[in-house]
Parts: structure tokens; C-alpha cells; sequence
């Protein structure tokens, strides 16, 4: 794996340009801030991007 | 039960669980420089919390060390005692 100067590969995951069909993609996570030790303990998750805890968010539930 | 005793099983807890997160992600960003730096920071932290709690209250596993002259690790209460 060879890196540039900011230590990250070239081959760094991007989206896909021109996706498949019957092909699943899951988007490539990058870090940006991270909740203190106790509120993700609390929330179950240290990254506020995956915060979604079910029966909130209408799309991503199915019957709460 | 001592509600400082508590508290800081909590931050031990949380020290923890946010180590597991960040080695979790750099399972799949093992380049990630500023997590690496964060995973560090998270396990010497729980490490000082342990020895903190360990020192003031008794073992928090067997394999803790004892730092009493009588082993400490069979004494009440225990967890569901409380």
C-alpha cells in the first residue's frame, strides 16, 4: 500500500462513479468528530454520523 | 454504595468503550493517523482510571493486582449485592 505525504493510500475507497447493476455499495466512512467518552456511551456510538438510533428517523424504520 | 466509587466505573466504562469504537474503525482505516492518536489517548486514560479505581476500591478482575495484604478479590459486596 503506498502513501502519500498526509499518510493516506492512493487507494483510498471512493464512490463508485458509475454503479453497477445488482452490485451493493456501502459508502467509505472518513472520521470527523467523535462525541466525548460518556455521551457515546450513552448514545451506543462514538460517531455522531452513525447516530440514528431506530424508531426516530422515519427512513430507517420500518414499524415503530 | 460510594457514589465517587461509581462515577468513576463509569469513566472507566466509557474510556472503554470509546477504545473498542476507534479499534473497531481502524480495523477498516488502519492509516488513520488522528484515530490512532485518539485510540492511544482513550486506552492510557482507561489504564490510569483502572489503576486509580483498583488503588481506592479493590480489584476490578482477578487478575487485578492486590493491594492489600489480604486477597481482596473474595470480598462482598459483589456486583448484584449492591
Amino acid at each position: 500500500m503506498k502513501n502519500n505525504i498526509n499518510n493516506i493510500p492512493n487507494d483510498y475507497p471512493v464512490p463508485a462513479e458509475m454503479p453497477l447493476l445488482a452490485h451493493a455499495y456501502v459508502p467509505f466512512q472518513y472520521l470527523t468528530c467523535i462525541y466525548t467518552p460518556e455521551v457515546g456511551l450513552k448514545r451506543g456510538t462514538i460517531f455522531p454520523e452513525l447516530d440514528r438510533p431506530y424508531g426516530v428517523d422515519p427512513e430507517y424504520t420500518v414499524d415503530a | 454504595m460510594d457514589n465517587n466509587r461509581d462515577l468513576l466505573m463509569k469513566e472507566i466504562m466509557s474510556a472503554d468503550f470509546t477504545a473498542i469504537e476507534l479499534g473497531l474503525y481502524l480495523n477498516t482505516h488502519p492509516w488513520d493517523q488522528r484515530a490512532i492518536m485518539l485510540f492511544n489517548s482513550s486506552v492510557l486514560r482507561s489504564r490510569m482510571l483502572k489503576d486509580k479505581y483498583e488503588r481506592m476500591y479493590g480489584p476490578i478482575n482477578q487478575q487485578s493486582p492486590n493491594y492489600c495484604n489480604t486477597w481482596k478479590w473474595i470480598e462482598s459486596p459483589w456486583p448484584w449485592e449492591k
